[in-house]
């Protein structure tokens, strides 16, 4: 025998429980891995090819699209992203709901908590790397988040644009933690994590009524083992190649089919016409700062990430023993359907962005207006110019933020509107002062002619996407 | 120098103290005492630890309250009747610390002194810093009088100015040499803080005031007793104790029980201790310090942040801008790198608002950085990103952005308008 | 009721010959370390005298323990803030000088002197200054000295007799003394962890011991005050306080505590004692006259099914109870009634007893002539050392408890005497036995133990949990040189 086979033979033949019902559910974990090592092999490719330069990022980008193979390349790396995001979070959710994480296997969860917040990090600086518009505003938001910190704020933001304007320097820093830095950290977690892995013994299914005692739990794990254990290859080990296989194979076609994201403008911040918008994966985050009331806004940017960390932080310190099961842990359930509704929901609304001023959408067609000429039309273009249209929908046209205006005329009074522009609300600017009188009459007399019933009208969908 | 002396001293000072009594507190929790030596000589110790102890604790006292609440302490001094009697009873106070302090420093020079034989060069030290401390402190108030007035619109404002991170030492870099020395020696103390027994302040026994008399430590927390592991000898095998319930000491086991490290190192058979001693400590110091030869000048580089002058840049002729009208201007930045590429570039929405007067505003909304664009039709300003809106003035007309715009400092010089290039605003500060 | 269990200790000071072993097999295993070496976990005093401390006694001077302050039990020291505010300075403070200083000799000077005429001498160093010293006194320089009009006379336990009293306890012929062998009481209402600001000091809950935290320990000093025995010492090198651990890593291990262990007159019997914890403060609030029998009342009797069953409720194995139920003290204490706490008044209910000495009360010199009294019963009422003084000793004052004991202890005398060398009448061995409520089956059993038991009659506990025992001993061997017994790394005192 070989030192190499001494070495990987035990590793490869250990033995592990044998899950039944549940043993499709204990692939997440090695599936995150192979979409992590894709990571890292498009990521070195990548690399060898991007210019780390503010000025020539974007330059470079292009280069590597406009090669066939360079395309597939990014699309493999940003489809890896996207899987490697939504394995994580499987393994996070089944480790959690099937309680895996107590005794004795509380510091798996501990570095597993790491390394999803590098993964979250890796998303969120490798979407910046791609250094177009949205690319460089989204430093920008970021040194105004880190801003938001108590006392240090203004010297994070300053931290993390590596100045005091976003310049030269912002693009290699935000490049080093992509690259070396954070990846760093993630091997060493990833091997401390998978020799935990080794050395506790992967979780077996959780059994109601069977709760752990950190007094007995080793013992009962070596016999269980004995009586029942599998050799992990290739027993279980099959089942975590088909999967990492599968897994390969849908990256593959999405970046064949779909190809990577299209670059957006040149990140020239004296083009101003930008609409930047984070990937799917941080659109509920980018939703829930849109949404959330005013007030509570430098409280959740602040206090939102620190708490879900501590709650992954203390979660094997508060609950170490008792029941795995998921059907005797309501709550656990309950804390999952909740997490996946708000992600759902919140992505849904990033989505639409129903908050976001249609600064795109155009005049009023006349059909909408009924009228080319006179008092509603003049109204109809008041309407557009002053930016009306880009909050409210009439017949389908316009933003979809303030409420639809499509038959405002049958619901408020003439006056009840007047009260309205001139006011104006939270979400709405005050447009006294803002509106000659001539304007606000035709105006008026174009918002009272908005009645359910047009004729005319023809059914379009609201989407103006 | 007086920007090491006020502006990076204190810093290395407060943090060699925090870090260095949390250290000493978590790694060798033995070697904190008041190491007392009223057992060995208490009749001089009377006159010298009492006085001491009673007139510096006020003293401090008045030095830190009088920073922490200036206002309340301008008030306080209002009257001239006050200002002088509060003077004069901190005047008697540092004087009756003073005679304690050199009762203190008499009694460990009395030769064949108890007291003399266990007093370490570090207690030396601390003692010639603290006598110091006190004459130039008392010095100070005969000398420099009303101190208590000064020290308000001196040294608070600059200890303030610490505090916020942007140090700020001109109110302290023109006092006299004997003040700043007053200063410099306090924040000695703090850098000698965790190498000295000045220690003991730091665990003050104030829980005593309200814990129960009797203290009972049990193996297992109490809720929860199991039996005594009783069977635990005789299989040889160690009990599941609860180590760390009933081992709320740690270290020296000398009378305290399961004190004993879980893995004691053992000396090679024969070996002094003293030499095992010597080699971890010359190794743990060999070590840290090449770690910190490479980490040093490393995090430094990363943190030294880059700093563009301002300067002010022309946008454009004056004649090019209607009064009322609101427009793009661009600048670039006046030291870019060489690869910054078309983000040395910064855009400005600029507002001639009357003939002779010009308003620059930054294009990033003050909710979360994004660009804001110029609607001039609906003369208002509308951000993409979550929906903020701006009046034409800046003032915020809509949704979430909890400030009005930030704007640049505009003049007009020569017929051209210019810019004062300056940092991105980042909002809330 | 709360039970819980107290490793416990008797002494049968009839038996102490003064030999001081224990005091050194103490010192040698634990205080030969810098610092220490004024320590006697373990002294071994001659009484009437002043002790060690000097005068400990005197609460007056020290304010140890507790009072009774109409419905509250107070520490003596004061009030808590008052006792923060003399923190700087610890008024009741013992100074090394109330203990002694101590020395050693410059012993290379009797090898390295140069040839001269005269002898060459090994002068006394300090072991505090390291210089030249005058020895003045040391450990023990009272030893023996019974009638000393410095030492005996200034007892504090003497103030409760007459002048004439005293005044005999000086005559040379009348003089009279014995060893009162003392260690840490490891009391159930110790004084030294209430007093403690710092609260290092701590009892444990499964045996009872009272440890100080050497991590935790400041340095306020306020335990050695506290403490009405002295019995916890001030390590000057260190900074620490210190004290007796009840050698709990040999109990640990099921070895006698090292005094008990080398002790000559096989004198001690160490066992554990169930009490009810929920009694303490109630107990020691007691009048002093009633203090020694609600100590007794506080020790629950381990053959009580309702006991058995509260202690198991508490956690406690079925061993412990075993071992409660062949406790020699259990006996002793509760059983038998002979041993008493010493100085109850101090009101911290201390866990070690002693059966007070009979010898010295009984025997009497007339003109030159040793008379050992052929009236055993009417010498109790002669006695050479007044029951008054034992009873300030043993019992707060409480004559009549003390006198019970020396009943029962003269009846198994005359009861033995009958019984090997047959010169007492039958009828006037039943009126002793009589007159101390006693039978002769408990006589027996007490003869047995106390002149007959072997080592496992009289050390018994129940196992428990070893901690770091076998470790702290295996690794002190390596250590003793550096740090001292039971260190893992060297007590080096702070800067």
């Amino acid at each position: 025998m070989t030192g190499v086979s001494q070495t990987v033979g035990p590793i490869l033949t250990h033995v592990v429980p044998h899950a039944r019902r549940s043993r499709w559910l204990f692939v997440f974990g090695s599936a995150t891995l192979v979409a992590f090592l894709l990571q890292v092999v498009t990521g070195i490719a990548l690399s060898s090819a991007y210019v780390t330069s503010s000025g020539q990022a974007y330059d470079s980008l292009h280069f590597i699209t406009a090669n066939t193979l360079g395309r597939i390349v990014r699309g493999l790396h940003y489809f890896g992203a996207s899987a490697m995001i939504v394995l994580i979070g499987a393994h996070t959710i089944r480790v959690y709901l099937m309680g895996s994480y107590k005794y004795p296997r509380q510091m798996n969860w501990l570095t597993g908590t790491g390394l999803l917040l590098f993964t979250l990090l890796m998303a969120f600086t490798g979407q910046l790397l791609r250094w177009d518009q949205t690319g460089f505003w989204t430093a920008v938001v970021a040194a105004e988040q880190a801003g938001k910190a108590p006392i240090i704020g203004n010297w994070l933001a300053r931290f993390v644009l590596a100045g005091s304007v976003p310049g030269g320097a912002t693009l290699s820093r935000f490049f080093a933690a992509h690259v070396f830095f954070i990846p760093a950290l993630m091997f060493v977690f990833i091997g401390v994590h998978l020799y935990l892995v080794l050395y506790n013994g992967i979780s077996e299914p959780p059994a109601a009524g069977r709760p752990v005692d950190p007094r007995t739990y080793r013992a009962w794990y070596h016999r269980l083992l004995e009586r029942e254990g599998l050799p992990f290859w290739p027993y279980a080990a099959w089942r975590d190649v088909v999967v990492g296989f599968g897994v390969v194979i849908v990256i593959a076609t999405l970046a064949i089919a779909l190809g990577p994201p299209e670059l957006g403008r040149p990140p020239d911040p004296t083009l101003v016409a930008a609409s930047p918008r984070p990937d799917w994966y941080f659109l509920w985050y980018f939703a829930l700062l849109a949404l959330m009331p005013k007030w509570s806004e430098r409280w959740v940017i602040l206090l939102g990430p620190l708490i879900f960390g501590l709650f992954l932080i203390f979660l094997p310190f508060v609950s170490p023993r008792g029941e795995r099961h998921p059907l005797r842990r309501p709550w656990a359930i309950a804390i999952v359907i909740c997490a996946l509704a708000v992600i759902a929901h919140y992505s849904r609304m990033g989505h639409l962005a129903p908050w976001s001023p249609r600064m795109d959408a155009p005049p009023l067609p006349a059909e909408v207006v009924g009228t080319t000429s006179g008092p509603i039309a003049e109204g109809a273009q008041v309407f557009y110019d002053k930016g009306c249209e880009f909050c409210h929908l009439v017949s389908g046209y316009g933003g979809i933020r303030g409420p639809d205006l499509s038959n405002v005329g049958d619901r408020l009074t003439r006056d009840q509107m007047l009260t309205r522009i001139l006011s104006g609300a939270e979400n709405m600017p005050s447009y006294a002062g803002n509106m000659t009188a001539a304007e606000q009459e035709v105006l008026l007399a174009f918002l009272e002619s908005r009645h359910q019933f047009q004729e005319g009208t023809p059914a379009r969908p609201a989407a103006m996407r | 120098m007086s920007t090491v002396l006020f502006a990076v001293f204190p810093y290395i000072a407060v943090i060699t103290a925090v870090a260095g009594s949390l250290g000493r507190y978590l790694g060798n929790r033995y070697s904190y005492s008041s190491l007392s030596t009223q057992l060995l000589e208490n009749r001089t110790l009377y006159w010298g630890s009492v006085p001491w102890h009673y007139g510096i604790t006020l003293i401090l006292l008045a030095h830190l309250l009088a920073w922490l609440a200036p206002g309340a302490a301008l008030a306080l001094l209002g009257g001239g009747l006050r200002l002088f009697v509060i003077e004069a009873v901190g005047l008697a106070l540092a004087l009756y610390a003073f005679i304690g302090l050199l009762m203190l420093i008499a009694r460990r020079l009395r030769r064949n002194s108890r007291v003399r034989q266990t007093s370490s060069p570090m207690d030396w030290v601390l003692l010639v810093v603290l006598l110091v401390q006190v004459a130039s402190g008392i010095v100070i108030a005969l000398f420099h009088r009303w101190g208590s007035i000064w020290y308000l619109s001196t040294a608070v404002p600059w200890l303030w100015s610490l505090v916020r991170l942007q140090p700020e030492v001109s109110t302290v870099a023109a006092l006299p040499a004997i003040i700043q020395l007053h200063i410099v020696l306090g924040f000695l103390l703090i850098f000698l803080f965790p190498v000295t027994r000045l220690v003991h302040i730091a665990v003050p026994p104030i829980p005593y005031l309200w814990r129960p008399y009797q203290v009972v430590i049990w193996r297992t927390d109490p809720g929860r007793r199991g039996p005594i592991a009783t069977g635990a000898l005789m299989a040889g095998t160690p009990p599941p104790a609860r180590a760390d319930a009933h081992r709320p000491n740690g270290g020296p086991a000398m009378a305290s029980p399961g004190a004993a490290p879980p893995a004691p190192a053992r000396a090679e058979e024969g070996e002094p201790v003293t030499r095992r001693d010597f080699l971890t400590r010359l190794s743990l110091a060999a070590g840290g310090l090449a770690a910190l030869i490479v980490a040093i000048p490393s995090i430094a580089f990363l943190l030294g942040l880059r700093r563009s002058p301002q300067v002010w840049s022309t946008v454009g002729r004056i004649d090019e801008f209607q009064v009322g009208e609101t427009r793009q201007v661009a600048f670039a930045d006046p030291t870019p790198l060489p690869w910054a590429g078309v983000t040395a570039q910064t855009a400005a929405w600029l507002r001639r608002d009357t003939s002779d007067t010009f308003t620059a505003f930054s294009i990033n909304c003050t909710h979360l950085g994004c660009p804001v664009r110029w609607i001039g039709t609906a003369n208002l300003f509308m951000c993409p990103c979550h929906g903020g809106v701006f009046y034409h003035d800046g003032r915020v007309a809509s949704g979430p952005p909890p400030q009005p715009l930030a704007t640049y400092p505009v003049r007009t010089r020569n017929g051209n308008v210019e810019i004062l290039t300056s940092p991105l605003p980042i909002s809330g500060h | 009721m709360n039970v819980r269990c107290q490793v416990s200790m008797v002494f049968h000071l009839d038996k102490c010959i003064g030999c001081h072993t224990c005091s050194l097999a103490c010192k040698n295993l634990w205080t030969g370390r810098p610092g220490t070496e004024y320590m006697w976990w373990n002294n071994v005093e001659t009484k009437p005298g002043t002790g060690y401390p000097t005068l400990y006694e005197d609460q007056e001077q020290y304010s140890g323990g507790w009072t009774v302050d109409g419905d509250r039990l107070k520490l003596r020291l004061g009030t808590r803030p008052r006792e923060l505010f003399t923190l700087a300075f610890n008024p009741r403070l013992p100074s090394l000088d109330d203990y002694y200083e101590p020395w050693t000799y410059k012993y290379d000077d009797l090898i390295d002197a140069p040839p001269g005429d005269d002898q060459p001498v090994a002068v006394p160093i300090s072991l505090v200054t390291r210089e030249e010293m005058e020895i003045s006194t040391g450990p023990n320089w009272d030893d023996d000295l019974g009638g000393s009009s410095i030492y005996a006379a200034n007892d504090p336990n003497l103030q409760h007799l007459t002048e004439e009293e005293r005044q005999r306890l000086l005559e040379t012929e009348r003089l009279v003394f014995f060893y009162l062998p003392r260690i840490c009481n490891h009391c159930v209402n110790p004084s030294c962890v209430a007093a403690c600001p710092a609260g290092a000091i701590y009892k444990r809950g499964e045996d009872g011991i009272v440890l100080v935290s050497q991590e935790k320990c400041m340095g306020w000093r306020m335990c050695v005050s506290g403490c009405p025995y002295k019995k916890v010492y001030f390590n000057w090198a260190t900074g620490k306080s210190e004290k007796c651990i009840l050698c709990y890593p040999r109990l640990e291990t099921q070895q006698a505590p090292a005094c008990m262990h080398s002790c000559v007159g096989r004198i001690r019997y160490l066992g554990v004692l169930l009490y009810d914890a929920d009694r303490i403060e109630e107990v020691a609030k007691r009048p002093d006259a009633e203090l020694v029998e609600a100590q007794r009342s506080l020790i629950l009797d381990p053959f009580d099914p309702a006991v058995q069953r509260a202690a198991e409720a508490n956690g406690l194995d079925a061993k412990v109870i075993e071992a409660a139920q062949r406790s020699p003290v259990y006996r002793y204490v509760k059983v038998w009634r002979l041993a008493l706490p010493l100085h109850p008044e101090f009101r911290t209910l201390p866990s070690l007893f002693y059966v007070p000495p009979l010898l010295p009360v009984t025997g009497t010199v007339d003109d030159g002539v040793y008379d050992t009294s052929a009236d055993l019963f009417s010498s109790l009422e002669h006695a050479r050392l007044p029951i008054r003084y034992m009873a300030s000793l043993f019992t707060a004052g409480d004559e009549q408890e003390v006198v019970g004991v020396y009943r029962k202890m003269l009846a198994l005398r005359i009861f033995k005497r009958a019984q090997t060398v047959g010169d007492i009448a039958e009828v006037d061995v039943l009126k002793a036995m009589a007159e101390a409520g006693t039978t002769a089956e408990e006589l027996e059993a007490i003869y047995h133990l106390t002149s007959l038991a072997d080592f496992d009659q009289r050390f018994v506990i129940p196992p428990f949990a070893r901690e770091a025992a076998i470790e702290l001993l295996e690794v002190t061997q390596a250590q003793q040189e550096g740090g001292g017994m039971g260190f893992l790394r060297a007590p080096r005192r702070g800067l």
